[in-house]
């Protein structure tokens, strides 16, 4: 089941959830921070990417969204560095989804990666990804969660 | 399928994962998305084995509609199939057999508790050790089990007309790890009677001898396999008929095991292993 599936719907989803990230601004204008139509468009194109790469499919619904709402006001994240982060931050989402096999909520991962991205990781995503997401999944898998 | 009948199956299983994910999670593995898919395509095969595509076209019904009366149809066969199943545990064998025991006490009641209808419909899960004399190879989910239990009781209903105990006592001459072995024992019962068919012997026992082994092969040896067959079905023709076996799908079942096997049963005879055959 690729992306590539059924062009027309997809590419609907995909319109719809490009939107709701843009309607996002509006929010996260108050902390300085705010993506273009091509940066969404260009974190949209990263998003089926990073799905594919980490074997995992999401329809309707775009993780972007929660991420902006919850990241939007990080010490460690401004305008310069703002797309490059929710980059980032899209792909380490997914690749842990898979790692912690479905046993914990999208919330739940993204509460868990702003508060060490914030204190221990002091913004950085290498970081997070590496050391603290790491051994989050460890837990997980082990059912130490 | 045209592209609207697709594009509303992808809203569908949109739908679907969200509520597989209790909306916890906006994305699913491939896997899962392919499996949960699966089994709205079960439900909706579901609806058009009973009514047919014609009736889905007149009535105008949308994908999500199909989806929910054949999720309807599914429900109401696993109910059968937990009814037939009672009976099946009723009439079950004292069989000295593992796999045959353990279909009924534990694989099936498995299955039947845990059936995902949901989102698994389509699933066999479970160990199904026991081999029935005719596979199922082109079910999937309830479908399966459904036929697998009618299928074994039918098989219950031939054996039954036998000693049990004649019937453990050739599955121990089959060797020491009998009791482990998977075999289906309805078909070694009938490749018996059917050597008693041929010897023109009562079908009141399953039991052949040496001396009647021997005959066997005499009777057997130099004979074309169309010749085989023509002798395996008149030994069933005369099955049938002296065992007032009046149920006509049984009378397809034995009529069909019988045939399948014939091309073995002329192995046996050019390789003088007929013993593999016919259990003395």
């Amino acid at each position: 089941m690729g992306n590539e599936f059924m062009p027309q719907i997809l590419a609907q989803f995909n319109l719809v959830a490009i939107n709701k990230v843009l309607e996002c601004n509006k929010f996260s204008s108050g902390f300085g921070l705010s993506l273009t139509e091509d940066e969404v468009k260009a974190l949209a194109e990263h998003r089926l990417e990073t799905l594919k790469a980490t074997g995992r499919i999401e329809l309707s619904g775009w993780i972007m969204p929660k991420l902006i709402f919850a990241f939007c006001d990080s010490p460690f994240i401004y305008q310069d560095n703002y797309e490059e982060m929710l980059f980032g931050l899209q792909e380490v989402f997914y690749y842990f989804k898979g790692e912690m096999l479905e046993e914990i909520s999208d919330d739940e991962l993204i509460a868990v990666m702003k508060d060490k991205f914030d204190t221990e990781c002091q913004g950085s995503l290498e970081y997070l990804q590496e050391t603290v997401l790491e051994e989050l999944a460890r837990n997980v898998r082990e059912g130490r969660k | 399928m045209n592209e609207d009948s697709l594009n509303q199956l992808m809203i569908l299983l949109d739908k679907r994962i969200f509520k597989y994910t209790s909306g916890e999670s906006s994305s699913v593995m491939v896997e899962t998305a392919q499996s949960i898919m699966e089994s709205v395509n079960f439900c909706i095969d579901a609806y058009y084995n009973e009514y047919g595509m014609e009736n889905a076209i007149s009535e105008n019904l949308s994908i999500e509609e199909l989806f929910l009366k054949g999720k309807e149809i599914v429900k109401q066969r696993h109910a059968i199939c937990r009814k037939l199943f009672v009976f099946l545990r009723k009439e079950r064998m004292n069989y000295e057999n593992l796999a045959y025991q353990q279909v009924i006490e534990m694989a099936i009641p498995l299955f039947l508790r845990n059936y995902d209808i949901e989102f698994g419909a389509h699933i066999i899960g479970g160990i199904i050790d026991y081999p029935l004399a005719v596979g199922i190879s082109d079910l999937k989910g309830i479908d399966f089990y459904l036929e697998y239990v009618q299928k074994l009781r039918m098989e219950n209903r031939f054996c039954r007309r036998f000693k049990t105990e004649e019937i453990n006592e050739l599955l121990r001459r089959m060797g020491n790890i009998y009791v482990e072995m998977l075999v289906n024992i309805f078909q070694l019962v009938l490749q018996n009677i059917i050597g008693r068919g041929i010897l023109k012997k009562d079908f009141l026992s399953i039991k052949i001898d040496e001396t009647g082994l021997k005959e066997l092969y005499c009777i057997l040896n130099g004979l074309e396999e169309n010749e085989i067959r023509q002798m395996v079905k008149g030994a069933v023709f005369n099955i049938i008929d002296d065992m007032g076996i009046k149920e006509v799908q049984l009378q397809r079942y034995i009529e069909k095991v019988a045939d399948d096997n014939c091309c073995e049963l002329k192995n046996c005879v050019d390789n003088n292993a007929l013993n593999n055959f016919f259990i003395v």
